[in-house]
């Protein structure tokens, strides 16, 4: 079954508490009828047996009353209440309620609790006995009953109290038990909520848990968030050095060869392709690491600083500096690491800075609680549509006459996917390119 | 002018020695990070070119050790690993420019040029003094439009002038610029190649002060 644990929890406490709860209602029930019973019968056995000792045949033969037994009741017509003294089917005498109606005969077997219906055909109750009144006469069968009603009304009495009380219990316990199972799972709660806090890079550990069935599970997976960085640091610790290998023996080459006066065109055009593969390659194995990574953020401010610094510096050297001017919502930072974010606003900086002529604007803005956009325009040639959609898909290089591999964009694009973002290229007004890249914030 | 090359790779460091020395530089070349920092922290240079993987210690550490100790001289970094990181933590760290290996000769010798012609104040790509020109892209001079023809030693000795060009500079301080670390330093030869400067571009442009030194100037 694929219940929460708060339904499995809440389900199966209701059941057990609405299966005791009626349980416990009708012993209850069943007690209190019991005891109504008992208690009737009780004042019909008094009524039997006091009856029993007030009559006695006279020297006629004829049964008599020697006294007045019982209440009232036996004396107002049809009141319920009734007693008869009969021999076999003859009615010897019988109390003045009954007027001038009888009760059932007894049959010779008749138990000495049974139910009867009286003249108005209303249940009763009643109890018999065989005896003989003192004097000579036949041996005698006495009934006294009373109205069954006085029980039902007696426990419909109690039932609507008993039902009321037992539901309020039931509602007590229901909110003891909700609040236990919340109370109970609230480690849990606090669990999702660090572990998405990790994961959106908040924080980059999961905090000490405060019960100790958790703490296991705290610890593997913090070992699990540690571990995952290493792998990536190691990653990116290889591909570097593996750069760093093939370029340094790629940098003797050419200039051996330059040095040589040797240009030939097939080996220039080689060293360029194996230059370009060699980046294309191990950018690419850069970014696969990309976007898995839990735990991480990075200050937007910090980092453009930093590129900013390094754009005024490197295009300096040109004949008109370019002018760059920021504008970062303070606080912003990106759910990545800090490498890839130096990553995607340097290719995208340097590409609006190698084509500007004075100015480039980078704007920042949070656009939704979970995401951010950074808005790098230029005032330089810019790029049609055909050369826009080229550029995102393959990093083609369209123009051999400014330095640059001409992969920048299109690693800027497979990079921003990976986290979640985009990247969206288009004119700028008056002139220029405009990229937009949408990235996950903190 | 004089470049300290800090490389590890033994051919890369003698290809950039070969290349720079054609161009008209000195050149020291270190290939380790300690001995990188005490070169540059004692001896005198107008530029270094430092790669950031270094056996011993990394070229970032290095650079801070460089700067933390007052060391101003423009630092073009070479990087193999393309990443932006990098160059941000090395500009961090004090660069002024970076160069990505696998890189051509003539790019590191076009932005040292521009490095030390910026890091001693001159706006334009050329250097004048009066009819004297030099082109700090081409590394030629001209006088009069016409182009001179210098030895590398008067070379390097007058592009040492001419960016210091109306001050003062003491036969020290040339000789800290025009001699590598293993050269011997000759006061008396350098008196010899001021003098057959002169005799190329004009008595009058270099003045000798007594007891302090020389002076380039614009006397046109």
């Amino acid at each position: 079954m694929n219940l929460s644990l708060r339904a499995r929890l809440l389900g199966s406490a209701g059941l057990w508490s609405a299966v005791a709860l009626v349980g416990v209602g009708l012993f209850i029930y069943w007690l209190f009828k019991d005891h109504a019973e008992r208690t009737f019968d009780a004042r019909l056995e008094a009524n039997l047996l006091g009856l029993m000792a007030s009559v006695e045949f006279n020297e006629q033969g004829q049964l008599i009353k020697t006294r007045d037994i019982g209440g009232p009741q036996f004396d107002r017509a049809y009141s319920g209440w009734y007693w008869q003294i009969a021999h076999d089917d003859e009615v010897l005498i019988a109390s003045r309620s009954l007027l001038n109606a009888s009760l059932p005969a007894l049959a010779s077997d008749a138990a000495e609790v049974l139910a009867l219906t009286g003249p108005e055909g209303e249940a009763l109750r009643a109890r018999s006995r065989r005896f003989s009144a003192p004097g000579s006469g036949p041996p005698l069968s006495i009934i006294v009953a009373g109205p069954q009603n006085e029980i039902d009304d007696a426990l419909s009495r109690i039932l609507l109290p008993l039902i009321a009380s037992l539901g309020l219990l039931g509602v007590g316990l229901g909110a003891a038990v909700w609040w236990q199972v919340r109370w109970g799972l609230k480690p849990l709660t606090r669990l999702r909520r660090d572990l998405l806090a990790v994961r959106q890079g908040s924080r980059d550990h999961l905090a000490h848990a405060t019960v100790e069935e958790l703490q296991p599970l705290v610890d593997e997976i913090n070992a699990l968030v540690t571990h995952n960085r290493e792998v990536i640091a190691r990653s990116r610790q290889h591909v570097g050095n593996l750069a760093h290998g093939l370029k340094t023996p790629l940098a003797m080459l050419a200039n051996s060869l330059s040095a040589q006066q040797t240009h030939n065109a097939t080996i220039d055009e080689a060293m360029m392709r194996l230059k370009r593969l060699v980046d294309h390659h191990l950018r690419r194995a850069r970014a696969v690491g990309a976007g898995y990574h839990m735990g991480e953020r990075t200050q937007m401010a910090t980092t453009l600083e930093g590129l900013v610094s390094v754009m005024r510096h490197v295009y300096a050297r040109g004949p008109t500096p370019i002018h760059i001017t920021v504008q970062c919502d303070d606080g912003l930072a990106f759910r990545g690491e800090s490498q890839d974010l130096d990553e995607l606003l340097g290719n995208l900086l340097d590409n609006a800075c190698k084509w500007a002529r004075r100015q480039v604007m980078i704007e920042v803005h949070r656009t939704s609680p979970e995401q951010l956009t950074v808005v790098i325009s230029d005032d330089g040639p810019g790029m049609d549509e055909a050369q826009r959609l080229k550029a995102v898909e393959r990093g083609e290089r369209f123009d051999e006459s400014t330095p640059g591999d001409g992969l920048g964009l299109a690693i800027v694009h497979d990079l921003a996917r990976l986290y979640g973002g985009h990247l969206a290229l288009a004119a700028n007004v008056p002139s220029g390119l405009r990229a937009e890249l949408t990235l996950p914030a903190t | 002018m004089r470049v300290l090359v800090v490389e590890d790779e033994q051919h890369l460091a003698a290809q950039m020695r070969e290349a720079l020395e054609g161009n008209g530089f000195v050149v020291d070349v270190i290939n380790d990070g300690n001995e990188a920092v005490y070169m540059g922290n004692n001896e005198t240079y107008d530029a270094a070119v430092l790669d950031l993987g270094l056996p011993g210690r990394d070229g970032l550490s290095v650079l801070h050790d460089w700067r933390h100790n007052g060391r101003t001289l423009p630092v073009v970094i070479l990087t193999a690993r393309d990443g932006w990181s990098e160059k941000v933590q090395g500009f961090r760290a004090g660069a002024d420019d970076y160069v990505t290996k696998p890189f051509r000769m003539e790019e590191i010798i076009m932005r040292l040029r521009a490095l030390i012609r910026r890091a001693s104040g001159h706006a334009d790509v050329m250097i004048r003094c009066g009819a004297l020109e030099y082109d700090t892209q081409l590394g030629t001079f001209h006088l009069d439009g016409l182009p001179l023809k210098l030895t590398a030693f008067e070379h390097q000795l007058l592009v040492y002038l001419i960016h210091n060009a109306e001050r003062v500079i003491s036969r020290t301080e040339l000789s800290e610029h025009l001699y590598s670390y293993d050269n011997d330093r000759d006061h008396n030869s350098l008196e010899v190649i001021i003098s057959r400067l002169r005799r190329k571009v004009g008595a009058e442009r270099i003045e000798t002060l007594r007891g302090q030194g020389y002076r380039l100037c614009d006397r046109s």
